[in-house]
């Protein structure tokens, strides 16, 4: 049953395409403005990469958790999922991970061409896909749990933003450091090994919190 | 087709809080199978309360409610299975077509035939491959209840389930009730009509 709500989930998403591609179109404006506005100097440019890619996919990221769990509490349906015979962490859990295929996922496969458009080296470009890879499917997590409790207020934009965005920062942090040790030619398995921490206890524990705060917002 | 054991429905001492406001006290009541219990009240007494309370959605601030004697609590995915709810808000997709919102509440093991049968019965067959966002209201209320329908579920809590829909609508809404009461079934319902049901045993409940 959660094979169902996860393929249909995703159905549901491409159908939406609009809303779909947005954050994907901000995350390559947001980049691309960037040259325009600094200058086109290689080594600047190198040097700022791997903070302007992420912190564009960081706001891409938060700009897309409108997609998530809040249009299903509008419409009832997860009052329906909640009184089926499935367990609402695992529930959440196949949201999350569809939600991240359909956007993180993208901003990971475009973060090359966008890396090499602001003049990072291959061993970034390494980095920053693998970082991304991590750090992208903790974002969706942590943005799940954000909306969670924010599900019954009236205007949750200004709110869920202050909540999530500081859970955010240590992603930013070893995000970054990673592509810049790479760039450097130093060896980056510090930084992957904390987001790979940090993406394992999202995981586990995430989804549990998220269900708790849902049926707090549904009673 | 639905097969079960006796009992029912039965509901203690009740008392639900809302924003701080009691709703209602002490509701008492037992619903066996095969009875229709018709909830009626003025607006914003809590008849969609007690429905969510019935079912879990809401928890009730005392009482218990037992479902075939069992505390429905002890184990909500057992009683989950048994239960069909169907609220102001309908939980239908408006990105999914009419059958793709019925196939992905089907339980393991039933077939999509099901999903047709049970939009055949509603007659809103010919809508099935439509997406839900082009239906009117009446339709969507109809394909919520063919959901109901197709779960096979022995406890029916319908909150409101004749808004909007069509006098058509009504006659094939009456019939598939009495069916599913002469099945052995279960229902709770809350409606500002006064319910004709024919040869059913219709209990009223005053909140």
């Amino acid at each position: 049953m959660l094979r169902q709500f996860w393929h249909y989930d995703l159905v549901a998403c491409f159908r939406s395409r609009a809303e779909l591609l947005l954050p994907v179109i901000f995350f390559i404006m947001v980049v691309a403005l960037f040259p325009m506005a600094l200058s086109v100097d290689p080594a600047l440019l190198q040097a700022m990469a791997p903070a302007i890619l992420w912190v564009a996919a960081l706001l891409s990221a938060l700009m897309a958790l409108n997609g998530l769990l809040r249009q299903d509490h509008a419409d009832g349906f997860l009052e329906q999922s909640l009184l089926c015979p499935v367990s609402l962490p695992g529930l959440i859990f196949a949201k999350v991970w569809a939600h991240w295929l359909v956007t993180g996922l993208p901003l990971t496969l475009l973060a090359p061409i966008l890396g090499k458009m602001l003049y990072l080296s291959w061993q970034g470009i390494g980095a920053l896909v693998l970082s991304l890879l991590l750090g992208t499917p903790i974002l969706s997590f942590i943005g799940a749990a954000g909306v969670g409790l924010t599900l019954g207020l009236r205007n949750a934009g200004l709110l869920l933003t202050l909540l999530v965005l500081p859970l955010y920062v240590p992603v930013l942090i070893f995000g970054t450091s990673s592509v810049m040790t790479a760039t450097l030619g130093f060896p980056v398995i510090a930084p992957f090994f904390f987001l790979a921490a940090m993406l394992v206890l999202a995981v586990t524990f995430v989804p549990w919190a998220t269900a708790a705060a849902v049926r707090i917002g549904l009673s | 087709m639905v097969d079960f054991l006796d009992q029912g429905l039965s509901v203690k001492k009740l008392t639900c809080l809302r924003n701080d406001r009691l709703l209602f006290r002490g509701i008492d009541f037992t619903c066996k199978p095969g009875e229709v219990m018709h909830v009626h009240g003025a607006n914003g007494v809590g008849k969609s309360s007690l429905l969510r309370s019935l079912c879990g959605l809401l928890e009730p601030a005392e009482g218990e409610v037992y479902w075939q004697g069992r505390l429905s609590t002890a184990d909500p995915i057992q009683f989950h299975q048994s239960v069909g709810y169907l609220g102001h808000k309908l939980g239908l997709k408006d990105r999914l077509s009419v059958a793709e919102n019925i196939n992905l509440f089907l339980m393991k093991g039933q077939s999509a035939d099901r999903t047709e049968w049970a939009l055949e019965r509603l007659g809103v067959l010919s809508l099935k491959n439509q997406l839900c966002d082009t239906l009117s209201a009446g339709q969507k209320q109809r394909v919520a209840l063919a959901r109901l329908l197709a779960k096979n579920c022995p406890l029916w809590l319908l909150d409101e389930p004749f808004t909007a829909v069509d006098r058509e609508g009504i006659q094939i809404l009456e019939a598939v009730l009495t069916e599913h009461v002469n099945e052995g079934g279960v229902v709770v319902l809350t409606s500002h009509q006064p319910i004709s049901l024919s040869a059913l045993s219709i209990q009223t409940l005053a909140i």
